[in-house]
């Protein structure tokens, strides 16, 4: 009983509105206005680019919306950047979510060298890009002698074609991206677990409630504010991926592996059209945008708080 | 699109042309082909283009003179008139990267430190720059007008001047020297100035591992010049086990499109123009054709197997085809393979034996300094156009052949280090560039730039056609009209034998 | 209670125990590699299958990694990660805090435009930022250029605000009813009880930050601001690089990583105990 009063009592938004101004708030000013200072000023520039043909020192040429209406209808290498970079952040958001909170479950009801656990499932965080991709080419690598597939070999299996198959390429990616992305997100569920009062569980236990349903009715739901923040977060990071899959395939085997970002850097910076490749970061945007609303839509009216 | 294919029913194979000439057939034809709204027809023969007398390294050995030293060298190549800044002037140069041992950045800060005690008023502050990434940065400094004042040549150079980031130079120095001693000139641009001039030249030959052609009882010279015998040969140096590739005979994965690129060339055939490509061409189908048969009918290599680079690295391929800066790559990562070069097959036997690339003394003006700068910046220029010792260094130490006015025993350096049987790793680049040089005579073709979206596109096509196992011709029609697509929407240096 | 039920308890903990060891390898072999790799000859470096356990060590390339001004990177590095983090800290809490708890117009459609700010892809920003920094501001290979862009962190100001709001009103009601100033109530309360998600911030930012190479590179052009990713680009050669000496260098530039993360770990568990203890 005891319990539920606490649950709902912290629960409930601020229950006063204040009208008043707070001088306080004055703060907002200087923060938000130098993020807005490089983040707003290049979404305009883009937005207004977007409208051109741009070479990158050639006299800008307006066309207007032709550059939408290309990358829409004739555009075949942009849609299949969408597909993939939907299909990629499809799974890789949920996937790496489940395993890192059943991580930071596991390790946050450890009584012992928790942070020997904490710092191991931390370290793919810590490392560079390059070292990264060297690693995973090796565990990918198509040939028997990759060590993924000499795993496999000794298993009695083929070898898979990994990067190098349209088919697992991204599959590849997902892996390899949850298992970079582990810590992070173990980091902050475990910020969020620790803010669950000890005296729910106590109580529920009393109750009679067991582990999963503990889980389920007092960790998932303590938890939602975490969630929804990594949910969106995810999504955003996962949809913008491009380092990882630029440096270990370069879209390979044609267009499998090409994402969003990385077909807007290669219109720009190396085929130079920067009006076209605004274009295509403008439709990005406004993607995310709406992606973003639905999100926050569907998940706070399953957890309100 | 259109089936017809284009007639190219005589033409001559361009050799590598006198520079003189070279640069007077790219102006005519340059001004000819500017680019166009509507494609050309395709069953209209191309241009003939007369090919010029190739200048053997012999033929300039008998003409120049005699030289044992870089003195001797620099005697014969001549000097200029120098200026020198009244006072002090600073200089910011951007370079290559690259460890300090290594000898080619040994060889360029060598050159930079006898430029400045030549010329002790010019302070030169040097950045390197990794050269992915310079593309960015230059655009970045030229869109802010703030940047270096030298600029080093880079793989998509030609972009440089289109986008107004270097200077052109042909009305302010040197015409008589660049045609005496056979540069290069570069004229990327429509309104044809020189930007800059190149000295020597890259491409690509056969790597081949000693030790495996040994077990069969081969040495390199044994290695078929043609590409079905080759075919065949290499089967014999292919290890099966079942269904699973342990070693390669000719480990080529992911650098099938250049060989693709140069077979192409090996048969007379055009890959593009200015205005339309000739993917979808009987050359370009033998040629993909011949890279299928590798894996499928001499199995002499497999979709799944190591990389080129790591195959042969690793000593699992017995033979790879590489560009000459490979030597390198095998001595830092991969010192244990003992290997020896060989010459790249063709159809015929003989010549064009593909594309080659040109490098340059390598430094570039740029539009970004002015004034006294700008005349330090052009001593400096000068200074590394004209230094024999630079000139010789700079092209060895990365796998280039020096095409200028050489050494005049050149040749001899190359028969000398020819027979040895345990090279140094120095003697082993000899050897390659040796291969390199004759397969140069025998004739290879320069195209121009080849820009980046090429690139990405010709490696779509090998992974669409090789790793997917697409179709050859449905996969040529389609990326023939994407080829076109490029060059409608881009304006890239493309030369009459591209 | 139950002895059955300890019996269970006991089986469920060995199982867990086993899963988190069995990942834990997964997460530490790449790691392995790398450090391995570091200090192994390139004879036995690239090989299939691969070496585990090097017969030759040789240190040298750590040796050469230092030697190449890499003492300068890291001062730059820290210098820039430092203020940025320390910036990032406080003003996301701030601003997470002001989002959480007060009222005024606009507010939904501020928080809006944070968010939307998270959403543009980083090639677009890259070129107007630069011309900011570098044409407006003459910043250009100063450690300013790269501190001045990622002092404000629109995730950061996200995520205290989702902890923020958790906070109980009763508690800040309580200290402002006492008479306390916004500004105290922001320092003395809200900044204490954030300490577990401020950590995850520092921690998070200072790695960002740490490996960020492609804004660096675009704005610093000589060694005097060079951060440490750059540093290690700069082993590249124009047609080829060397591994070993490669992933040495890369061990420099995780390795205050590690520690960082080490020293801010203990932090967060103060934090997430010292708010336990409040209930």
């Amino acid at each position: 009983m005891a319990a539920t009063t606490n649950l709902t009592s912290i629960r409930k938004p601020a229950a006063k509105k204040r009208q008043r101004f707070q001088p306080f708030v004055l703060w907002l000013v200087p923060i938000l206005g130098l993020l807005m200072l490089f983040s707003v000023f290049p979404i305009l520039a883009s937005f207004y680019l977007s409208l051109f043909d741009f070479e990158m020192l050639q006299p800008l040429k307006f066309v207007g919306l032709d550059n939408f209406i290309y990358a829409i209808t004739r555009d075949l290498v942009f849609h299949k950047t969408v597909l993939n970079t939907i299909y990629f952040a499809l799974v890789s958001v949920p996937a790496g979510m489940a395993v890192s909170l059943v991580v930071a479950q596991f390790i946050f009801g450890r009584k012992y060298i928790q942070s020997f656990w904490r710092t191991i499932y931390f370290l793919p965080v810590v490392t560079p890009v390059v070292a990264i991709a060297i690693v995973w080419r090796f565990i990918y690598q198509p040939s028997k002698f990759g060590f993924l597939n000499s795993l496999l070999a000794t298993l009695g299996m083929n070898p898979i074609s990994w990067i190098n198959s349209q088919d697992w390429v991204i599959p590849s990616l997902i892996f390899l991206s949850i298992w970079a992305g582990l810590g992070y997100n173990m980091v902050l569920f475990l910020a969020g677990l620790g803010g669950i009062p000890g005296t729910f569980y106590e109580a529920a236990k009393i109750d009679g409630a067991n582990e999963w349903q503990m889980f389920w009715k007092i960790t998932i739901p303590m938890l939602s504010p975490t969630i929804l923040f990594t949910t969106i977060t995810g999504t955003i990071s996962a949809m913008q991926i491009f380092s990882i899959p630029y440096i270990m395939t370069r879209g390979g085997p044609e267009n499998a592996s090409r994402m969003w970002v990385m077909w807007i850097q290669e219109v720009g910076f190396a085929q130079f059209r920067m009006g076209y490749a605004s274009s295509l970061a403008v439709m990005f945007f406004l993607f995310i945008m709406v992606l973003t609303f639905v999100q926050l839509r569907l998940l706070r009216t399953q957890w309100s708080y | 699109m259109t089936t017809k294919k284009p007639l190219i029913s005589r033409r001559e194979m361009l050799k590598f042309m006198g520079v003189g000439t070279g640069g007077a057939l790219l102006v005519g034809l340059n001004a000819g082909c500017g680019p166009q709204a509507t494609p050309a027809p395709t069953n209209t023969p191309l241009p003939v283009i007369e090919a010029q007398a190739t200048p053997t390294v012999g033929a300039l050995m008998a003409v120049g003179e005699i030289a044992a030293t870089y003195e001797v060298g620099q005697a014969a190549y001549g000097w200029y008139d120098e200026w020198h800044p009244a006072s002090q002037v600073d200089l910011l140069v951007w370079g290559p990267t690259g460890p300090a041992e290594d000898p080619f950045i040994k060889s360029l800060n060598g050159a930079v430190a006898r430029f400045q005690v030549k010329y002790p008023e010019i302070k030169v502050i040097y950045e390197p720059i990794p050269g992915e990434d310079l593309d960015t940065k230059v655009n970045a400094a030229v869109a802010a007008k703030q940047g270096p004042d030298v600029l080093f040549e880079s793989d998509r150079e030609a972009e440089f001047p289109r986008r107004g980031a270097v200077r052109p130079f042909d009305d302010i120095l040197l015409p008589d020297y660049i045609k005496a001693h056979k540069f290069y000139e570069v004229r990327p641009l429509p309104d044809n100035r020189l930007y800059w001039v190149h000295c020597s030249i890259m491409g690509p030959i056969l790597y081949t591992n000693k030790a495996l052609l040994a077990e069969k009882g081969y040495k390199p010279a044994d290695i078929p010049k043609k590409w079905d015998e080759f075919g065949q040969f290499c089967k014999d140096l292919t290890k099966w086990d079942g269904d699973t590739l342990l070693q390669a005979g000719f480990g080529f994965n992911n650098y099938a499109r250049y060989i693709w690129n140069d077979m192409m060339y090996q048969q007379k055939a055009h890959v593009y123009n200015q205005t339309k490509s000739f993917i979808n061409s009987p050359e370009s189908e033998t040629a993909w054709q011949m890279l299928v048969d590798f894996y499928d009918k001499y199995k002499i290599n497999s979709r799944d197997f190591l990389a080129f680079d790591q195959g042969f690295g690793t000593g699992k391929s017995a033979i790879a085809q590489v560009w000459t800066w490979f030597g390198s790559t095998l001595e830092g990562n991969y010192p244990d393979v003992d290997w020896a070069p060989a010459t790249y097959p063709t159809f015929t036997g003989e010549g064009p034996y593909g594309r080659f690339d040109y490098d340059g003394p390598g430094w570039m003006v740029t539009t970004l300094c002015e004034g006294d700068k700008e005349k330090a910046a052009w001593e400096f220029f000068k200074f590394h156009t004209h230094e024999y010792q630079y000139l010789v260094e700079r092209s060895h130490t990365v796998g280039l052949v020096l095409v200028t006015e050489p050494h005049p025993d050149y040749e001899k350096m190359f028969t000398d280090v020819a027979a040895i049987e345990k090279p140094t790793q120095a003697e082993r680049r000899f050897q390659s560039l040796a291969v390199l040089s004759k397969q140069f005579q025998g004739g290879m073709v320069f195209p121009g730039e080849v820009a980046a979206p090429f690139d990405q596109l010709w490696q779509k096509m090998e992974e669409a056609i090789l790793v997917n196992q697409r179709p050859i011709k449905e996969v040529l029609v389609e990326y023939e009209k994407e080829y076109d697509e490029l060059l409608k929407n881009t304006s890239f240096w493309i030369t009459p034998e591209a | 209670m139950m002895r059955s039920g300890k019996t269970i308890q006991f089986a469920r903990s060995t199982i867990i125990v086993l899963f988190l060891a069995f990942g834990a390898f997964i997460m530490l072999l790449p790691f392995y590699w790398t450090l391995i790799t570091a200090i192994k000859t390139p004879s036995e470096t690239g090989t299939f299958p691969i070496i585990w356990f090097p017969t030759k060590v040789t240190f040298e390339w750590y040796v050469k990694a230092w030697s190449a001004r890499f003492p300068q990177y890291y001062v730059n590095s820290i210098l820039v990660a430092v203020a940025v983090v320390f910036s990032n800290v406080f003003t996301s809490a701030m601003a997470g805090y002001i989002f959480a708890k007060y009222n005024f117009r606009f507010k939904n459609a501020l928080f809006v435009l944070v968010l939307a700010t998270m959403m543009v892809p980083f090639i677009v920003t890259l070129i107007p930022a630069y011309y900011i920094i570098a044409v407006w501001l003459h910043l250009k290979d100063t450690l300013w250029a790269m501190i001045l862009p990622a002092l404000i962190s629109p995730f950061g100001i996200f995520l205290m605000r989702q902890f923020t709001s958790s906070l109980p009103d009763e508690l800040l009601d309580a200290a402002r009813m006492d008479g306390a100033s916004d500004f105290r109530i922001f320092r003395q309360i809200v900044l204490p009880l954030s300490t577990p998600a401020l950590s995850a911030l520092a921690i998070f930012h200072f790695i960002w930050i740490w490996n960020d190479f492609l804004w660096p590179l675009l704005v610093t052009d000589s060694d005097k601001s060079r951060t440490l990713p750059v540093g290690v680009a700069l082993f590249a050669l124009p047609r080829w690089q060397q591994t070993n000496l490669v992933v040495a260098a890369s061990v420099l530039v995780m390795a205050p990583l590690v520690i960082v993360y080490f020293v801010f770990q203990r932090a967060f568990v103060r934090g997430i105990v010292l708010t336990g203890m409040k209930y």
